[in-house]
């Protein structure tokens, strides 16, 4: 007797077979296979847009690139392009700018998060709404913010300068806020200050939220004033959330750029100008790749170096 | 560049300017450019203004400053020449070029009288004489005179490559000085000297007196 198969079902198992082998190629991975398997497309890529040109830019520092001279042969020039930057007058002149922003800035953000976060962690009604008009702000674009104050601040048709003038009697078009030497470095800082609160007051808010009701209530039994308890419970414990703000808004205000550019363009002259900016203008207007190049790997190492000293303060109180 | 662009006479030059900006100039104007000047005219802030030709077309249709509201004219003479200055930059031909036949074809059409004559009819500007000295030129548009005077005065730019460059370190020294009150006009310019002496090394050129 002759056995006939039909095609399809000789098909079906073929293909099962297939199906079987595959299985069991993917069953063969080690648990470390899987696991590379799965994280190998984002270090693919996490090297292709961050480390390459990381090492690249390490590289192009040394050397005399100019893009709007690509004409000229690049040389190596060593450390000519840090030596000229730490030698630049100038560029210390901007790192004191961008210093005096970051503290002031965040000094503020930090008293007036930490105020709001004390307002709002009390419950009382509509508390919800207050707390999401408060965060607007810091949900709008940089560069949102910018354009719009930039309006505010119009000295001819700005409201800011109506309402100062409302309030001061001085002529609302006698003075500029974004174009005064004396007024334009508050101006970052105030329009910096009413974005980023709220984010600082989050952070706080979460801390506040962490403290458990109990030590508050030990406290009362103790007869401790509101003052006593804010001093001896309630700062101590939300010291590691603020500090971590303080993390987080020192390195973002460090590399401030897209704001104030949109406000004053680093003017009047160069009142404003971070280093951020002068180093967008060394790299993009004057095409100066190999000397922005040494600009950027000194930044970063002064953001990353102060930041590794400021994590380690930050574990040790935590620690406390 | 030494004892030029820093001469006694650019600094009074420098020193003038910063009294022209600190007098008459329309409050928050600090980092103003066409667009500002141009809105501080047309909204009455500024009763004068100095622009490009390209706008003034614009200017003379406009129906508030318009029309018999408005007058050309040309910069006023210094202490030690009468000049002005050609404003956007020379078609140049890029050394480097795969196509520098065709850009030199180009030029060659561009600068025929007829296509000079038409690109002034349609709103372009030409400084070619034989569209300048035709009979018919100071009647074409009302500012036609003004520019035919300004043409005659024009003192002519650098064509350097590092063009940006070297306008992006004068645009910071003279607003430091003039905007930002930051040292005097004599610091300022000695300053830029510095900084196109820097660019110009960097170019690979030989900066005399360095």
């Amino acid at each position: 007797m002759t056995a006939i198969i039909h095609p399809d079902a000789s098909a079906d198992r073929i293909s099962e077979r297939a199906r079987f082998k595959a299985a069991r190629r993917v069953r063969g991975l080690s648990d470390r296979g899987i696991a590379w398997l799965f994280v190998a497309p984002t270090i693919a890529l996490l090297l292709a847009i961050n480390i390459f040109p990381l090492i690249w830019m390490i590289r192009l520092s040394f050397t005399s690139l100019n893009l709007s001279m690509s004409y000229l042969p690049t040389r190596f020039v060593g450390l000519d392009n840090f030596n000229d930057i730490l030698t630049d007058e100038d560029v210390w002149a901007r790192l004191q700018t961008t210093a005096s922003f970051v503290v002031w800035s965040v000094a503020l953000e930090v008293l007036i998060g930490f105020g709001l976060a004390l307002l709002i962690n009390r419950q009382f009604r509509s508390h919800s709404f207050w707390t999401t008009i408060i965060l607007l702000p810091m949900m709008l674009s940089p560069a949102v913010v910018g354009n719009f104050w930039t309006l505010l601040f119009q000295p001819q048709i700005g409201p800011f300068n109506y309402v100062v003038g409302l309030f001061t009697g001085i002529p609302p078009s006698s003075f500029s806020m974004t174009g005064e030497v004396a007024l334009a470095p508050w101006t970052i800082v105030l329009v910096d200050t009413w974005m980023w609160s709220p984010y600082v007051m989050l952070i706080c808010l979460a801390g506040l939220r962490s403290i458990p009701d109990y030590i508050y209530e030990a406290a009362e039994v103790d007869r401790a004033s509101s003052l006593r308890q804010f001093w001896s419970i309630t700062l101590p414990m939300v010291m590691p959330f603020l500090m971590l703000a303080v993390l987080f808004r020192a390195i973002e205000n460090f590399k401030m750029f897209d704001m104030v550019n949109l406000l004053t363009s680093g003017g009047p002259g160069s009142t404003t100008e971070l280093v951020s900016i002068t180093l967008k203008r060394d790299a993009f207007e004057k095409w100066r790749t190999g000397y922005s190049s040494a600009l950027a790997i000194i930044l970063f190492v002064t953001v990353f170096g102060a930041a590794n000293i400021y994590v380690k303060v930050l574990n040790r109180v935590k620690q406390r | 560049m030494q004892g030029f662009v820093n001469s006694a006479n650019a600094i009074k030059g420098l020193e003038f300017y910063k009294e022209l900006y600190k007098c008459c100039t329309a409050p928050g104007l600090t980092n103003a450019y066409m667009q500002e000047g141009l809105d501080a005219f047309k909204s009455g802030q500024v009763a004068m203004q100095m622009n490009w030709f390209a706008f003034f077309p614009g200017l003379y249709k406009d129906p508030n400053v318009g029309g018999d509201k408005i007058g050309f004219f040309v910069n006023p003479a210094g202490p030690n020449g009468h000049f002005t200055q050609l404003g956007g930059q020379g078609i140049s031909v890029v050394a480097t070029s795969d196509h520098q036949d065709d850009a030199l074809r180009y030029i060659k059409w561009f600068a025929q009288p007829k296509v000079q004559q038409k690109w002034w009819e349609i709103g372009g500007y030409s400084a070619l004489k034989a569209v300048v000295d035709a009979p018919g030129f100071p009647k074409s548009a009302p500012f036609a005179p003004q520019f035919l005077e300004s043409m005659a005065i024009v003192k002519d730019f650098w064509a350097e490559p590092s063009y940006a460059q070297l306008l992006l370190d004068t645009q910071k020294r003279v607003h430091d000085y003039v905007v930002a009150d930051k040292g005097t006009a004599q610091q300022a310019l000695d300053l830029l000297v510095k900084d196109w002496t820097k660019v110009f090394k960097e170019q690979g050129k030989q900066v005399a007196g360095q």
